[in-house]
């Protein structure tokens, strides 16, 4: 396992991960329930971890859940959902200070009963969550998703996602969606709550400045899982063969183009050009020296906003930027002429070693914040790969540029999409 | 031998090293052992509000986005772009423009003290030429641009102006399409040898740093031209007395359901430090209270469908200028604004509830611990209060001392009658009548 964290098998399918560091003024508690990605269980996860917020046996109105937590010296409670690949997570999460710099000794005690009391305790009446707080979190639901087109360049990334997954359970947003939103109710929503505890992997994280490795023991009776089983989630389809490129174009009332373009890389997270990849993704997008930035916003003065991003589950690289309506074909050709130079092996040395020590400053930096720690060795845990830090950051060190060249030798354009301004649906495929 | 001040802060377990140099610039250092990253600011007091000023007998009116348009061309070197140095060492860089300042910085994990020079190099030197001005203008436009696309920014700007008119503070720091057009060489220079002075200027930087080194570093890095800057400034203060402009302003945009930002005015006229912090503590105080998610108002609204998931709360205040923001998504939000408006009368002409003042206090107090494990975070905080007159951890120490009665007597003078306004962007399809 890693370094510093200690791992207890609380059942074959709990494991709690503890990490002792002075490093903080708080602790902080995870809970991850770890489900597969589906249409028919993204609106009900959602509205799970919504629902749930919403009140517990021992407090039933928010108001006074919220009290309680503002008495434990403002100890910040969050439930949401997270999409990594064709997983679904809903997470319960809290973060209070520690017992070391206020009045209050028994913070830490008080603060996993308030989370055992929000995921074990529920609020409910009989079998079912309570139908008025169920009503308005799903038309809270209901609104967040059709807000989705207020932030235009998280709407364009979606639909790039959309569009070029179709069919696949990865186009699946994770906030749900409105037609399964309205099949649901407080009982259906329970039964399924029910099913959530009895049949996920568990994953429980305490990071804190005292030792919590007592816990291991005591905390199957703080936390009162009743769980059975799980199914293995399968990995992700990530190989795809070769295509020409899909053109999707929507209008809408917008003052600026948003343009998402979407490569296939079939460089799996498991093969050991995954980290040239990497490497390639940050000459290219990575940054304000990237060729993206230097070449289409410094010289060409065509965007404000450019980048490019790995999908890590599904070998996908995006490419993002904002900018006038009738330059997009010019952008999208010039995006094209950097990527294609870069395969061609235009970049130099110092390219290199400025990507591999940005990405291994990252890498450095983790241990810096609670939450960054819980999200990357999570996603470490999804992904199987339990290699040190240190280790990592060696294989980056030995990158050279025939192993970026060899990661980038199948990445090819699979999706275009654009934001313009107004009106309907155009489909141009070519 | 210098003389570094040692500021300990004792209950928080944190401490702050000062020096100011010779020429008056002021060097801010936290050193945190443990931490990997480490964070350099270099800002100068001067930012979107600072348009017309009086430097050596001359009076200045300039274009709006002009501190925004010089932050961008700063980071425009000889020896190439800054970003490229920065990169080479594995750091990040970058920059932003407030109403009252701008900041430049980095952050690292490895040769911290190459990369302060850089910043400290570069910061003391503007070098533009007619063509690399006219190009910011098309990059900037696109990042005018990008706003015009955002909701929430726009519903944002317009309370501003609806709030004030003559203070520059309701204006988009960025400017406009329109006034960047008139922005050029001269005029950014003027700007820059004014505004970029020692005495204008902080240094603050955090992490697993050595303050003897970094200390010596900067000041091996100060230019001569530098210290030499030494204009006496006068900010011509365009206050806003009225106070409203207009109540109410409704627009339409294509988003799917109403966004509301409710703004009351509540100018700062104290410019003591210890009046400052107190009234901000008051506002945290009260707006936590009455609209905080362990309040009856939110819970009420919230499952009466009249405030969504992101309703949120601000106090921000600054020269001339100051206010609450209320706001987020509703569906009917002319009437929750009537509601909050009456709500507000009805709490403040009411006693305090001494629980829910404990239950606040407590609140905060646990709120800064969270907040102090980012040190991103304390960097960003400690240069904007620095460049407001105020001290960052003084808060702190004000807030312990904060008592009920102090609480109880200032909620009994606050009153909104007036000071309030509303600005609301609705679906396109909705009919909006102006």
């Amino acid at each position: 396992m890693f370094k510093g964290i200690e791992v207890h098998e609380l059942s074959p399918n709990i494991n709690l991960y503890t990490l002792k560091t002075k490093q903080f003024k708080t602790d902080s508690v995870g809970i991850f329930f770890e489900r597969r990605l589906s249409n028919e269980e993204a609106s009900k996860n959602a509205m799970l971890a919504a629902v749930m917020k919403r009140g517990t046996q021992k407090f039933p109105m928010s108001r006074d859940l919220y009290r309680e937590l503002d008495n434990l010296y403002g100890a910040v409670y969050s439930s949401n959902i997270s999409k990594y690949g064709e997983r679904q997570i809903i997470k319960f999460q809290m973060q209070f200070p520690d017992s070391n710099y206020i009045e209050d000794k028994c913070i830490f005690e008080k603060s996993i009963g308030i989370l055992n009391e929000i995921v074990n305790h529920p609020f409910k009446n009989g079998d079912s969550f309570s139908e008025d707080y169920f009503e308005q979190e799903k038309k809270n639901q209901i609104l967040k998703l059709e807000n989705r087109i207020n932030n235009k360049m998280a709407y364009a990334f979606d639909r790039c996602i959309e569009e070029m997954y179709k069919g696949e359970p990865f186009s699946v947003n994770e906030d749900g969606d409105i037609r399964c939103l309205e099949d649901l109710d407080g009982k259906t929503l329970y039964d399924h709550y029910k099913n959530v505890l009895a049949t996920s992997k568990i994953d429980i994280f305490i990071i804190s400045r005292n030792d919590r490795n007592h816990y291991a023991g005591e905390i199957l009776e703080s936390f009162e899982f009743k769980n059975k089983k799980s199914k293995p989630i399968p990995r992700e389809k990530h190989i795809y063969p070769l295509a020409s490129p899909t053109f999707i174009t929507e209008k809408m009332d917008v003052y600026q183009g948003k343009l998402v373009m979407g490569f296939r890389t079939n460089i799996p997270y498991e093969n050991p050009l995954y980290r040239p990849l990497l490497v390639f993704n940050e000459i290219l997008g990575g940054g304000t020296y990237s060729k993206l930035f230097q070449n289409i916003r410094e010289r060409e003065s065509l965007c404000y906003s450019i980048f490019s991003t790995v999908e890590k589950f599904k070998s996908a690289l995006f490419v993002a930027s904002g900018i006038d309506f009738d330059k997009k074909d010019k952008v999208v050709d010039l995006v094209q002429e950097e990527v294609g130079k870069m395969k061609q092996g235009f970049f130099d040395e110092e390219d290199l070693e400025n990507a591999k020590k940005s990405i291994i400053s990252s890498i450095n930096s983790i241990k810096d914040s609670p939450n960054k720690i819980m999200n990357y060795y999570y996603s470490r845990i999804l992904t199987n790969s339990y290699m040190e830090a240190e280790e990592i950051i060696k294989q980056f060190e030995s990158i050279d540029k025939e192993m970026v060249l060899k990661a980038a030798e199948g990445i090819f354009l699979d999706t275009v999409y654009f934001l313009d301004e107004k009106g309907g649906l155009i489909e141009e495929n070519q | 031998m210098k003389k570094i001040n040692k500021i300990d802060i004792p209950h928080l377990d944190e401490t702050v090293y000062r020096y100011t140099s010779k020429e008056g610039l002021k060097i801010h250092i936290m050193e945190k052992k443990g931490f990997s990253k480490k964070y350099a600011f270099f800002g100068t007091r001067y930012g979107s509000i600072d348009n017309s000023f009086m430097v050596d007998g001359q009076c200045h009116e300039m274009p709006h986005g002009i501190a925004h348009f010089l932050e961008h061309k700063v980071f425009e070197e000889e020896k190439g772009d800054v970003f490229e140095i920065f990169s080479g060492t594995g750091a990040r860089s970058n920059a932003y423009t407030s109403h009252d300042s701008t900041n430049y910085l980095f952050s690292c994990t490895d040769r911290f003290y190459e990369n302060l020079e850089t910043l400290i190099g570069f910061v003391q030197t503007l070098n533009i030429d007619k063509d690399s001005v006219e190009k910011e203008k098309g990059i900037i436009k696109q990042e005018i641009m990008m706003y015009e696309d955002n909701p929430e920014w726009q519903a944002y700007i317009n309370i501003l102006k609806l709030m004030y008119s003559n203070h520059p503070v309701h204006i988009d720091i960025a400017g406009t399409v329109e006034s960047i057009k008139e922005i050029d060489k001269e005029k950014l220079a003027t700007c820059y040898r004014t505004f970029y002075s020692p005495k204008n200027m902080v240094v603050f930087l955090i992490g697993d740093i050595d303050r003897f080194k970094a200390i010596d570093v900067i000041e091996k890095t100060i230019t001569e031209d530098f210290k030499k800057r030494n204009s006496r400034i006068e900010r011509i203060v365009h206050e806003d007395l009225e106070p409203i402009v207009k109540e109410i302003n409704k627009e339409s945009f294509s988003i799917a359901s109403p966004i509301f930002y409710m703004g009351i005015k509540c100018h700062q006229n104290s410019e003591i430090e210890s009046d400052v912090l107190k009234k901000e503590i008051f506002v945290d105080i009260f707006l936590n209270s009455m609209l905080g998610k362990g309040s009856n108002l939110y819970n009420d609204l919230y499952e009466k469908g009249m405030i969504g998931k992101n309703f949120g709360y601000d106090y921000n205040y600054g020269p001339a200028y100051g206010h609450i923001i209320i706001g987020g998504e509703s569906e009917k939000p002319e009437e929750t604004y009537k509601l909050l408006k009456n709500a507000f009368v009805e709490f403040l002409a009411k006693n305090p509830e001494k629980e829910d003042f404990d239950r606040i206090k407590k609140k905060l107090k646990g709120e800064s611990l969270i907040y102090l494990n980012s040190l991103e975070y304390i960097a960003n905080a400690y240069v904007s209060a620095y460049h407001k007159g105020i001290d960052f951890f003084n808060y702190f120490k004000e807030l312990e001392k904060f008592d009920y009665e102090t609480y109880a007597s200032m909620q009994k003078n606050y009153r909104i009658e007036g000071k309030t306004a509303l600005s609301v962007v609705y679906p396109n399809d909705r009919e909006v009548s102006l």
